[in-house]
């Protein structure tokens, strides 16, 4: 019997060409190696052109524009709304940014048609699950990882569920404009989560012994930046949390393709219940995260 | 640690933010842990769940005869006791005295914290909205749970995903007693003791009446999911009630007793959330989206099959043909009719490719699409029961128009569909056209016209085609005055005194050189036979939705003469058949037609194919099929619950 194949649909952020050209083609490099058997188009979403901007660039390859208000989680908005009723048709929605070579990227080897078909039809986001040493607050909610959005599998339908991809659009209630204290003294964030991201994007990182490639000093000239990069990654944060809250499991890709290969083993039948975030960084084939997150 | 506001519930400019809260967790009927395993499940509480920012604010109760656990976080985050109801109300006071909401937990659910962000939101929709609740999600398969409900709706299934997010973001209930519940602030403060109630569920439930009577509703955020916890080695069916009971929990006997008597009114609550709940809703909403890799189901409605050749039943299986030529995959049809008429047509030796049903429908189908048009709206009610979208396929006006012997509700049934149906279909722009004269169609209807087949082969006997030409002229049409069939015999018979005639569907006549055979009377292969051979075919009738003996008389290469009307131009226009159609409008000229084609002389004959690109776009009953099951996705990608739920609303007003 044919098996029906997989359809994914990239929402490929960028912003203009000049700091990722070969975006695009190492996405479809990519496809061809690793997933060669999905039928994949790709929805490129670049902010510095106006809404409204459509462009066909290549069979299966659209260029449009989109909003960069809340940077590519207003991008990606966009491109759902272009794909409208479409988005149903696909299994994945794809999202990535240009920038979705930067930092770990191992996982990204671990893609294949298998795993994904595995979880198609699942509440399911997909990718690299990154998280802090401790637990941080942000809106009233206790959070210690995300998936990273610069490459990452989502169900059309908990992107439906979604309803956005924005969750934070103003600074008001967390900045305090001063460069030396940036953050309002009873901003919703905690304390932990203060330090995390000054040592990401000033310092010398989170203590992990990763340090952000584009770290900056902070004064009043580079302040704006710095409130449009934290509400970026509040963002990205809020949007683990708002699918954990739908009911959306993120699975780490490189968890994912551990367990994919015992089930084409057969040491297990399928992925079944999937667990905490804890147990499957702990259980990674590579990179595993320390017991000491388990409990 | 945390920096978290010290006003409580203050809404915060992007609507996402926590009410400060504390957490109750009823551990009391778990009977088969232990201390260790107490502690156990508190620590994945604190660090899988992320409720360690809500440390010194945590209420276990314990199941009886579990000590009290030691350690660090005890005392420092959690405290817990092992007295039911005693314990809850413990957590409420300290609660109330903080100025706080309280999350309840019941059994060993593992919620993420991140649940509250949608629960939050829900009661901030309204300062009346007093407690919030997610929905539950099966843990193999994030399936949702459905609602429990006092009717059965067949086979328990789980709701789609999919038609989760179709659904309104909440759902206002009456109390509902569930296994995970946020309880706002004020309705904290306002819950006294528990007594006489023991368990903690007998308090919650005591809590959500006492809330309901001072005018706090509860919601449900259709936005908010928490897995069950899991239960690998049920079957499908069982799990659904499995879940149900683990995500709803029910009382014990006594303490309902005692809640009764307290409030004799709850026993309303059940029925309020029986009439509320979308239980129906989600059932077809999840059949109209069931998931990946799942067949839709579509319910092809031919009750109208009568168990006799006549030009419905002529249509269905033309459509039956046509359908099962496409192997659609994606669907799933049964083919509901009555079991005379299956047995006639041999529906279930033709088609063993769908499933066969007579009698009661039973749902859920995606969609109902019914091949004719309806005749009350009780059966336009039992098919909304049963389908999410509603498509009638309508064949013509005529039995309204003419005062056929059909039920005076055919009237209120049409304005009925032309308002609230999905869909309607027409065998013709000249059917549709009339339609709409006379019904009125609301803009959210789609509306299509879906030819029947125009094409030769799909009305040619083999045997037939070919065989030359008799004598005679044959007459087509019935009793009714609308067909003209006897005054037209009786006008060419006069006209032409030494014809043959041959009349199919009159009473018989005693006019010499006419043979005349009742309706229903010949075989299909005499009637083929008939046109096949027929010098001149001659359909007088006033009004038709199609007219099938014409497009077979074409096929065969016949000449064939018809009252004048819009409808032959459309059917002329849309086919590429070898006969020549020829219109009279009068007596006069149907004679001086007839006249002439009888001559061998030539005659003005309506143009053919005007409408075609190509020859080859003539359609046939597989593209009939093809556009019928295309009209049909359409209509369920673009259904609104709305367009159901307006249904519903005039449905239950009409007590259907």
């Amino acid at each position: 019997m044919n098996k029906k194949k997989l359809k994914i649909v990239t929402l490929l952020v960028r912003h203009g060409t000049g700091k990722y050209p070969n975006a695009l083609e190492d996405i479809q490099a990519l496809f061809a190696r690793q997933l060669p058997d999905v039928v994949h188009d790709c929805v490129i979403v670049d902010n510095t052109l106006p809404p409204g901007h459509e462009e066909a660039l290549q069979p299966g390859v659209t260029l449009i524009g989109g909003s960069n208000a809340a940077w590519e989680f207003s991008a990606w908005d966009s491109g759902v709304a272009y794909l409208g009723s479409r988005l149903h048709a696909y299994d994945f929605v794809h999202l990535a940014t240009s920038a979705f070579k930067q930092l770990y990227v191992a996982y990204l080897e671990r893609f294949d048609g298998r795993m994904l078909d595995l979880l198609a039809g699942r509440g399911v986001a997909i990718g690299h699950i990154d998280y802090y040493n401790e637990p941080v607050d942000l809106l009233g909610v206790g959070c210690q990882s995300w998936v990273r959005t610069s490459f990452v599998f989502l169900s059309p339908t908990e992107v439906k569920i979604l309803g956005s991809f924005v969750s934070v659009t103003s600074g008001v209630d967390f900045f305090s404009r001063d460069p030396r204290s940036p953050f309002k003294e009873n901003a919703p964030i905690s304390g932990g989560y203060r330090r995390n991201i000054l040592g990401w994007l000033t310092g010398d990182g989170t203590e992990q012994g990763v340090e952000w490639h584009s770290r900056f000093k902070l004064d009043i000239d580079t302040l704006p930046f710095f409130e449009s990069k934290t509400l970026a990654i509040f963002n990205e944060q809020m949007l683990s949390n708002r699918l954990r809250a739908q009911g959306c499991r993120l699975v780490d890709a490189t968890w994912a393709a551990t367990r994919a290969g015992r089930i084409a083993k057969g040491d297990v039948e399928s992925f079944g219940v999937i667990p905490p975030w804890q147990i499957q960084v702990t259980s990674r084939d590579r990179d595993a995260g320390p017991e000491s997150l388990l409990v | 640690m945390t920096t978290k506001s010290s006003s409580p519930q203050t809404e915060h400019s992007d609507r996402l933010s926590f009410g400060s809260y504390d957490l109750f967790v009823d551990l009391s009927d778990e009977l088969a842990m232990d201390q260790a395993k107490v502690m156990q499940h508190a620590r994945r509480l604190l660090q899988y769940c992320g409720f360690g920012n809500v440390g010194g604010r945590i209420n276990i109760a314990l199941p009886k005869g579990v000590e009290l656990p030691t350690g660090n976080d005890w005392g420092r985050h959690l405290a817990a006791g092992n007295q039911g109801a005693l314990t809850f109300d413990r957590a409420v006071e300290e609660a109330a005295m903080r100025k706080r909401g309280l999350l309840v937990i019941m059994g060993l659910l593992l919620p993420a914290n991140e649940v509250l962000l949608p629960l939050w939101q829900a009661l901030y929709k309204d300062p009346l909205f007093g407690s919030a609740q997610p929905r539950f999600a099966n843990a193999l398969t994030d399936e949702i749970c459905p609602f429990p409900s006092l009717h059965s709706l067949g086979e328990p299934a789980f709701t789609s995903r999919e038609a989760l997010s179709l659904l309104p973001e909440t759902v206002i209930t009456a109390e509902l007693l569930s296994s995970c519940t946020l309880l706002r602030r004020e309705v904290v403060a306002a819950m006294g003791a528990s007594r006489p109630l023991d368990s903690v569920r007998g308090a919650l439930a005591l809590g959500l009446c006492m809330a309901r009577r001072r005018g706090f509703r509860n919601v449900v955020s259709n936005r908010a999911v928490v897995s069950l916890p899991a239960d690998v080695s049920a079957s499908r069916s069982t799990s659904v009630q499995r879940d149900q009971a683990a995500a709803y929990l029910a009382l014990a006997p006594a303490e309902m007793t005692r809640l009764l008597e307290m409030y004799p009114d709850h026993a309303r609550a059940n029925m309020e959330n029986s009439r509320r709940l979308p239980f129906r809703l989600e059932w077809l909403l999840t059949a109209a989206h069931p998931g990946r890799s799942k067949p839709r189901r579509l319910l092809l409605d031919c009750r109208g099959m009568a168990p006799i050749y006549n030009g419905t039943s002529q249509a269905m299986i033309g459509l039956l043909d046509g359908l099962a030529s496409l192997k659609d995959a994606q669907w799933h049809i049964d083919v509901q009719s009555g079991a005379a008429a299956a047995k006639f047509h041999g529906l279930a030796q033709r088609y063993p490719m769908f499933t066969h049903v007579h009698g009661e429908i039973s749902g859920p189908y995606a969609a109902a699409l019914m091949p004719n048009q309806p005749w009350s709206v009780e059966v336009v009610a039992e098919l909304h029961r049963s389908a999410l979208v509603l498509i009638f396929n309508i064949l013509d006006t005529i039995a309204w128009d003419i005062l056929y012997p059909v039920d005076e509700r055919v009237e209120s049934t049409w304005k009925f569909v032309a308002a609230h149906a999905d869909g309607l279909a027409y065998i013709s722009s000249f059917t549709q056209d009339r339609f709409r004269q006379r019904f009125p169609v609301k803009g959210l209807v789609q509306e299509r016209v879906i030819h029947l087949s125009l094409d030769a082969e799909d009305h040619v006997t083999p045997e037939y085609r070919g065989l030359p030409p008799s004598d005679f002229v044959l007459l087509f049409g019935n009793a009714y005055e609308h067909k003209d069939l006897a005054p037209t015999l009786q006008n060419l018979s006069d006209a032409f005194p030494l014809q043959q005639f041959v009349v199919l569907g009159t009473v018989a006549s005693e006019m010499p050189r006419v043979k005349a055979i009742a309706s229903g009377q010949a075989s299909d292969e005499e009637i083929h036979r008939l046109i096949a051979t027929a010098k001149a075919i001659v359909f007088p009738s006033y009004y038709e939705g199609f007219g099938l003996p014409v497009v077979e008389s074409l096929a065969y290469g016949r000449p064939v003469l018809v009252r004048k009307s819009a409808l032959w131009d459309e059917i002329s226009a849309h086919s590429s058949l070898s006969g020549r159609m020829i219109e009279f409008d009068d007596t006069v000229s149907l004679v001086e037609s007839l006249g002439r084609v009888l001559a061998d002389l030539p005659v003005a004959v309506l143009p053919a194919s005007t409408a075609l690109v190509d020859a080859q776009d003539s359609p046939s009953w597989r593209t009939c099929a093809a556009s019928s099951m295309a009209f049909v996705e359409h209509c369920v990608e673009r259904s609104d619950i709305s367009d159901w739920l307006d249904r519903e609303e005039v449905l239950k007003l009409a007590k259907l």
